[in-house]
């Protein structure tokens, strides 16, 4: 584990009762510059995991409650007429501002406000009116859905699905985890007691030494014959694509930063699969009961893994 | 089941005809006891039979009650076995009936029984109704040979409800659902107002919305506009016209391991190479080509052991036909001396019998002890043959029994007991290990140390046993013969007066191939005869002693090709590039590990934690995780290994290595000295370092 990561981890875990790893990922995903879905359940705490994120890294946090009347214009901003100096001023919208974006609820809202995000998550930057502005640095979006209650909700499009990095899952915590979520909030919420321990300038240079990490082509083989076996397995309408391999290539990169390595084992690469891979896969029809992680997990077991040789 | 009856009855006989055929030449003891045993066993192995059938119960469960038409619905035999009496194998027969279009299908199946055994099957009915499944059963012996029918089982019932498409097609969530179809129907209008199907005029009875108003303002008719009908969203009447044309009727699969096939094909291999080779050898002893037969014994040897080892069932099958070739063609070069047919070759062969009887007897008065060693052997050889059998539990693994008692009698109406004794005993180990090996249960470092035990031991046996002196002293005399036929030229019926010296045999030997003139001097025939039998041990004894060296210095050869590569390898350790030296203590480790039981599939080393802890005990579980981070940081990065690390790694593995020896056993550790001597480590980094 990497030195300055523990006590990051730790402050989080503070706040949010981490059953699965679920912390470290979302950390992973942010150190390699990627967007997170959370998908789950209502009430497992997605939105307190996306704020103590935020808050540990001491990164600028603005959270947007998607509904259905959101336009695209407060997500990016607009142009207003200012009378006194006769022209148009951009009025910055919500992404300008934030570090983390969380898109709370993000199925929720027309799909013409989901795609004015599209620019943003992928370039980092927004265009009004022929303009365009960067964003922050880091800039990462946090977007969380629930499949409950589908009536009046927009599923996020395939070609959104695959810019976010990951998707997590959350589940159920256990049930040591669920009495001391309990205990922990007699006394307020330890959200607000988080204390802030890097800032944006390490969270930036956390990210590139996470991209310097030394990867033998041996691994990058591996990383191309998973996104092929998953290409051509029968039972996947479409499979990974080349942004979804360069995914598993980044996550696997920031997983070997995070545990305090400056080289990737194939451990990272498989570690980072499913989570990565969960929603980018589409499969058949035909397949019946079978989920894309059962698919991901075959692949696994059946992709021989490499022995250092070329 | 009736086919495989017939089949099993039809071996029998044959084993009984070969076993009567030997006791007629052999007419002693061993041979008597041979055939009664092959006449009483199977039918006292049948007589459990008879209360057995009370105790097993078999039931057909299904994992739903109703399926819809064209889905398959899973099912189990479940069978238990209880009561004391033995019973081998189970036939059934599932008969399923629609009883609302009446078809009937059934499907037979066969397992070996256990306490508890579990089939799985599959169901696939095209057409709905009430299908029922009974279950009728029978009882098999060992040999497969009586039958006994179970009273009838209770059977199951099974709706077949009409296909529907389920609503759940439509609810599905976007995010996992497909995206829009592509593929339309070419025939037919439907409900996807993305694609247009036609475009036509008006006709009276369509409704009002489906008139397409620009189309008709610009034709100034009524047009309609009909949609198009994707494939997969057929509604359900559309599906069942399909599957009207084509009637699939019920399949039912039941599921078996490959691996138990594998097994099972090689020992109908060495079932049906021993059975040619107990044939061939006895037509090749009543044409008298004794010599053939020593030719023959090791090119089938070698052909049946290539037919097991080779992948492809095409290859066996090439080899076996190889072998059937070998043994047909030595047969009709047998065959061939006797020009005038059956009259000469039966009076022949009763003379011959006779000649075995009085040189046997003149064997056993010179060495006493050898019919004891023969009855000890023939023992040995029935012993090893039925573990041979037992061990590998196969469709009717007894048939493999009656091919190696067979190669006995032979064998040892050959006259070269001990030799012939121990050529049975390889040949059967050998069946025994390759069994084995097939099924993946051994590796190389276990069975070589038996092979070699016992292609010395025959050796060691053949040298010493009490006939050799004579033989031996026979064989350098020939030999020296040979030379003095070199030089001399002189002819055979000289070399056949000094073979024999102290034996009055005034008859040469080209008269004994002449079977009339055999009858009519049946004296002078035993004594010919008599030469002829000792040249022919010698000359066995000559090939097989040869024949059991070469494959000792294969053997030799090929263990010291592996320590040479093994030392090679140990080199590799104190390498200058301390990474290429931590990978290759690494490898030796796992391979070390692989020995132990540590099994490796696809999976990154890191990931076999539970595996190790069970090998190892739960606190050497660091050691070994320390040992994978060394290997990983030299495999996967960039910077140099230090001195450090090669010698921390270095004392992981010699730490790992006295854990493995003090928990292993005497069997483990035999064979975790074999691989330090003799061991092979895969992986490319041996090549590499080869070149």
């Amino acid at each position: 584990m990497q030195k300055e990561l523990i006590p990051i981890l730790e402050e989080i875990h503070k706040a949010f009762i981490d059953g699965n790893g679920t912390a470290g990922i979302l950390l992973t995903a942010i150190l390699a510059n990627g967007h997170v879905l959370l998908d789950d359940i209502p009430g497992v705490g997605k939105t307190t995991l996306a704020m103590s994120a935020s808050r540990v890294l001491g990164l600028e946090y603005r959270r947007v409650q998607f509904t259905p009347d959101v336009l695209p214009s407060d997500i990016t901003g607009f142009s207003m007429y200012d009378k006194q100096s006769g022209g148009f001023v951009y009025m910055p919208g919500v992404v300008t501002a934030a570090n983390i974006l969380l898109a709370d609820e993000i199925n929720r809202t027309s799909s013409k406000t989901q795609s004015a995000l599209l620019e943003a998550m992928e370039e980092r930057q927004v265009t009004v009116d022929g303009q365009t502005h960067p964003l922050k640095n880091p800039f990462l979006v946090i977007a969380t859905q629930n499949r409950v209650g589908t009536a009046g909700t927009q599923q996020l499009p395939f070609a959104q699905l695959d810019r976010f990095l990951v998707c997590l899952k959350l589940g159920y915590p256990d049930f040591e985890g669920q009495m001391e979520i309990i205990r922990d909030r007699q006394n307020g919420n330890p959200v607000d007691a988080i204390k802030q321990i890097a800032d944006c300038g390490q969270v930036l240079s956390m990210q590139n030494a996470a991209q310097a990490v030394t990867v033998k082509d041996s691994l990058v083989a591996y990383i191309t014959r998973l996104a092929i076996a998953t290409r051509e397995h029968s039972d996947v309408e479409l499979g990974i694509s080349p942004r979804g391999a360069l995914g598993v290539n980044r996550m696997a990169k920031a997983l070997a930063y995070l545990s305090g390595r400056d080289y990737m084992i194939p451990g990272d690469v498989r570690n980072v699969f499913l989570p990565v891979c969960g929603h980018r896969i589409l499969l058949k029809q035909e397949s019946g009961q079978t989920t894309p992680e059962q698919i991901l997990t075959e692949i696994l077991e059946k992709v021989p893994v490499p022995d250092g040789e070329k | 089941m009736k086919k495989q009856l017939f089949r099993n009855w039809i071996l029998w006989f044959a084993w009984l005809l070969m076993a009567s055929v030997t006791h007629l030449f052999g007419n002693n003891a061993a041979t008597l006891a041979v055939l009664l045993a092959s006449v009483l066993t199977p039918p006292i192995l049948a007589l459990p039979l008879l209360f057995a059938k009370h105790a097993v119960k078999s039931t057909a469960l299904m994992t739903q009650k109703t399926v819809c038409a064209d889905e398959t619905l899973r099912g189990f035999l479940r069978i238990r076995r209880g009561g004391f009496f033995p019973a081998h194998r189970l036939f059934c027969v599932l008969h399923c009936e629609n009883r609302l279009t009446c078809e009937v299908t059934a499907q037979r199946e066969s397992c070996g029984l256990h306490k508890n055994t579990e089939m799985s099957f599959c169901v696939t009915a095209a057409h709905h109704g009430q299908l029922k499944l009974t279950l009728s059963t029978c009882l098999s012996d060992l040999f497969g040979l009586f039958v006994r029918r179970i009273p009838k089982q209770s059977g199951c019932t099974v709706t077949v409800l009409p296909k529907s498409l389920s609503t759940d097609v439509f609810s599905q969530d976007d995010a996992t659902a497909q995206p829009e179809n592509e593929t339309y129907s070419q025939t037919r209008p439907g409900f996807d107002f993305s694609e247009t199907y036609a475009i036509r005029e008006y006709v009276n009875g369509d409704p009002v919305r489906s008139i397409h108003w620009k189309l008709s303002q610009k034709t100034d008719r009524l047009m309609v506009r009909e949609y198009g009908l994707p494939i997969s969203r057929q509604s359900p009447d559309d599906k069942d016209m399909v599957a009207d044309s084509t009637v699939t009727g019920l399949s039912l699969q039941v599921s078996d391991s490959t691996d138990k096939r594998i097994v099972h094909r090689i020992f109908r291999l060495l079932l049906s190479a021993a059975l040619l080779v107990g044939i061939g050898g006895s037509i090749l002893h009543m044409t008298g080509r004794m010599d053939l037969w020593w030719v023959l014994l090791p090119a089938v040897y070698i052909l049946s052991v290539c037919a097991a080892f080779c992948r492809s069932k095409k290859t066996a099958l090439w080899f076996h036909m190889a072998l059937g070739a070998v043994l047909l063609l030595a047969g009709v070069f047998g065959f061939r001396q006797f020009a005038d047919g059956g009259g000469t070759f039966l009076n022949r062969l009763f003379v011959a019998s006779e000649t075995r009887q009085a040189y046997l007897y003149d064997r056993f008065t010179a060495s006493g002890s050898d019919s004891g060693l023969i009855f000890f052997l023939l023992l040995l050889c029935i012993i090893i043959a039925v573990l041979c059998a037992a061990g590998v539990r196969r469709k009717n693994p007894l048939f493999a029994l009656p091919p190696f008692l067979l190669l006995a009698g032979t064998q040892i109406y050959l006259g070269v007991f001990p030799g012939a004794g121990w050529i049975l005993l390889t040949f059967a180990a050998f069946a025994l290990l390759l069994a084995f090996v097939q099924n993946g249960k051994l590796k190389p470092t276990v069975y070589m140390p038996f092979l070699i035990l016992v292609t010395l031991i025959t050796v060691v046996t053949l040298a010493t046993y009490p006939g050799a002196n004579k033989t031996l002293a026979f064989v350098s005399e020939s030999i020296r013969d040979r030379f003095d036929e070199k030089i001399t030229t002189s002819a055979l019926e000289t070399q056949n007066i000094q073979v024999n010296p102290t034996k009055i045999q005034p008859d040469n030997a080209e008269e004994s191939t002449d079977g009339a003139d055999a009858v009519k001097k049946p004296e002078g025939f035993v004594g010919a005869h008599l030469g002829t039998i000792q040249q022919i041990e010698a000359l066995a004894v000559r090939l097989l002693i040869l024949f059991i060296v070469m494959h000792l210095l294969v053997l030799l050869g090929w263990l010291g090709h592996r320590r040479l590569q093994m030392k090679k390898y140990r080199a590799r350790f104190h390498s200058p590039d301390t990474a290429f030296a931590i990978k290759a203590l690494f490898d030796y480790l796992i391979a070390e590990l692989k020995i132990f039981g540590l099994i490796t599939a696809n999976k990154d080393y890191s990931e076999y934690g539970g595996q190790i802890t069970q090998l190892l005990k739960a606190e050497h579980f660091p050691d070994y995780q320390n040992a994978v981070g060394l290997w990983q940081e030299a495999v996967f990065s960039d910077h140099s290994m230090t001195e450090q690390q090669r010698t921390e790694m270095q004392n992981i593995l010699n730490d790992t290595f006295k854990k493995i020896d003090a928990q292993a056993g005497v069997g483990m550790r035999c064979r975790l000295m074999m691989f330090r001597l003799f061991g092979k480590i895969g992986g490319k980094h041996a090549k590499k370092a080869m070149l």
